[in-house]
């Protein structure tokens, strides 16, 4: 069980996270939505130790102290570009920063070869990092995470930049690597309906608070969305039984809801 | 999928041979070009006489050129080697360190303080006690010194973020440049001639000293800079993914900042401003090695210092008999080389 301890984020004495708590199961993939601006990539941060914030991290009940963060929990931030010329390789490499020398073992090696064949980007290994398109970029990333065999991986919108056949993949290998190692992910998301087929669980978070948890069929409701949200939105269960969201129509009010 | 792992496996091998390969290629040009430095020279020497001093000083047959290699060449060649080399790897960290490919040891302002120190030491005449002669370079290192607290304390206050530094740096550039400016107004005409003879550098200062005391900087900084090499590999993705990753990205900033101060300000004091090769050895380098520091490191040391060597072959070969300012020759020899990996480059590399 990996649990998070009344965390708690201010910038500028705004509240961006209030005592946010919860625990994630092992070999569990957790959603976190919520509106733009609410929190969600402050909270991955927070959790990984990235940014300054009040509140624990534990896992198997012992509190996680920095330098224990960096080496059980992977963070993958959104992707915002990489103009280096670092090969797709050397990025991989890269996951084990901690662990690497002067000269790099032909197993490390063929270990980050392996994790980019997971993704069948083995062919790329050689090009700059710079060099290749978004979504395959978000891919290498992954790699990247999941070369690092954390026992926690927390993903900012791993989808984000891939197309329909590609955000099936990555979410289906994330699963697969969550029952096949027990790893625990929690990943922020904005689409409703892979979140659904995917996660175990969805949080919702707004205004610095989580308003909603469960089972996707227990929260995934137009209550809840319009709450969060603030829209009208149909809740649906597909033919292959996986519960698919269509926004109907935006209701007045503001931006977003903050604390 | 186990033979195209391999396949990939060997494909990724043979990168690194490429890259091995120009490493050692640009060692083998950087010997020949330091050997055709000390070959060359204002005196006329007959070549074989300069190899036979180099080689056996003790049996050579005539002393005067014994004295002229030992004394003169190999101190100024050593000299241009350490000068490149250390402002190679300011380069290559100052643009590591700022993802910025148009950042070099001056961005910061470090050699227009060392400028405006040789500046005013050379206006108001004043000399050192006991050691005199040492006067300028001191005064240089001192004012370089300067300008890095400068920096480093207007970073602390705001953040050692690329911006913050940038910005910090950019201002006491102009600061120390306007200071050195109003110097040089201040100054007689002969005055000025020595102050702006010193701004376009010069190995022609070099002696064994400043070889000795620039040679053990520009060891003590690689040695610094060793453990970070995957650290900052990993900071050219970007400060978030390297925080990521585990790099405190703070704390590594400061750490190289201070190797970048050390290394400019031991190479500026003692031989003057010389532009161009911080900035565009680390650019040839990364053409040649990529971005992994274990190989960028020693090519852009490399690749500085064969501009260097080029610049002082060309130097003492474009007016005979005499030795024009390194520092002015500096870009001439470094552009058809920049030009030349731009044209034929397939990729973009910064």
């Amino acid at each position: 069980m990996f649990e998070i301890r009344e965390i708690s984020v201010a910038f500028d004495g705004r509240t961006i996270l209030d005592r946010v708590g919860m625990g994630l199961e092992q070999g569990t993939f957790t959603a976190l939505v919520g509106p733009n601006g609410t929190g969600k990539s402050t909270l991955l941060k927070s959790i990984a130790g990235l940014i300054p914030a009040k509140g624990q991290a534990a896992l198997a009940g012992q509190v996680l102290n920095q330098s224990e963060k960096l080496k059980t929990i992977a963070y993958m931030p959104q992707d915002t570009g990489a103009q280096s010329s670092l090969t797709v390789l050397e990025v991989v490499l890269l996951g084990r920063l901690q662990s690497l020398g002067m000269r790099i073992g032909d197993d490390i090696r063929a270990q980050a070869i392996a994790a980019l064949a997971r993704f069948h980007l083995e062919e790329l290994q050689d090009r700059p990092i710079g060099a290749i398109s978004g979504g395959q970029r978000q891919l290498v990333f992954l790699a990247q995470s999941l070369f690092r065999a954390p026992k926690v991986l927390l993903l900012d919108e791993p989808t984000a930049a891939l197309d329909l056949r590609h955000q099936l993949i990555v979410l289906d290998r994330i699963r697969a690597t969550c029952c096949d190692s027990g790893m625990i992910t929690m990943a922020a998301m904005h689409d409703l309906s892979l979140a659904a087929r995917f996660a175990d669980r969805i949080v919702f978070l707004n205004g610095g608070v989580i308003c909603a948890d469960g089972a996707p069929d227990k929260v995934l409701n137009p209550e809840i969305l319009q709450q969060v949200y603030g829209v009208e939105a149909e809740v649906q269960i597909g033919q292959s039984g996986v519960l698919h969201v269509s926004p109907v129509r935006a209701l007045q009010g503001g931006w977003t809801n903050s604390v | 999928m186990a033979t195209d792992a391999t396949t990939a496996g060997s494909a990724s091998g043979r990168q690194m041979a490429r890259r091995l390969f120009w490493l050692v290629f640009i060692c083998g040009l950087l010997a020949v070009a330091f050997i055709g430095d000390i070959l060359t020279g204002p005196a006329f020497l007959n070549v074989f006489d300069v190899l036979a001093a180099l080689v056996s000083p003790a049996t050579a047959d005539d002393p005067t050129t014994v004295i002229i290699v030992h004394s003169i060449r190999l101190p100024m060649s050593l000299m241009a080697l350490i000068v490149g080399a250390s402002l190679g790897i300011a380069g290559a960290e100052m643009q590591t360190l700022l993802g910025n490919p148009l950042a070099s040891p001056y961005t910061l302002g470090f050699s227009a303080a060392a400028g405006f120190g040789a500046a005013i030491t050379i206006l108001f005449g004043f000399t050192l006690p006991f050691i005199p002669s040492m006067t300028i370079p001191v005064m240089a290192f001192l004012c370089a010194g300067l300008a890095c607290l400068m920096v480093y304390g207007l970073a602390h206050i705001r953040g050692i973020t690329a911006e913050v530094m940038v910005l910090a740096g950019i201002a006491t550039l102009f600061l120390f440049q306007s200071m050195q400016s109003l110097v040089q107004y201040l100054a007689s005409p002969e005055v000025l001639q020595e102050i702006v003879f010193w701004m376009f550098g010069s190995m022609l200062k070099a002696t064994w000293f400043s070889v000795s005391v620039s040679g053990v900087i520009l060891v003590i900084a690689v040695a610094l800079l060793l453990p970070d090499f995957w650290k900052l590999t990993a900071l050219r993705l970007g400060d978030e993914r390297a925080a990521s990753l585990g790099v405190n990205v703070g704390a590594l900033r400061r750490r190289v900042f201070f190797v970048v101060a050390l290394l400019t300000a031991g190479a500026v004091a003692f031989v003057g401003t010389i532009g161009f090769v911080g900035l565009v050895a680390p650019h040839l380098a990364r053409m040649m090695v990529g971005e992994d520091q274990r190989l960028l490191i020693p090519a852009s040391a490399v690749c500085g210092g064969l501009i260097m060597m080029g610049a002082s072959i060309a130097s003492k070969l474009l007016s005979p008999g005499a030795v024009v300012p390194i520092g002015i020759v500096t870009a001439l020899v470094g552009v058809p080389f920049l030009f030349g990996l731009i044209l034929t480059g397939r990729q973009r590399h910064w």
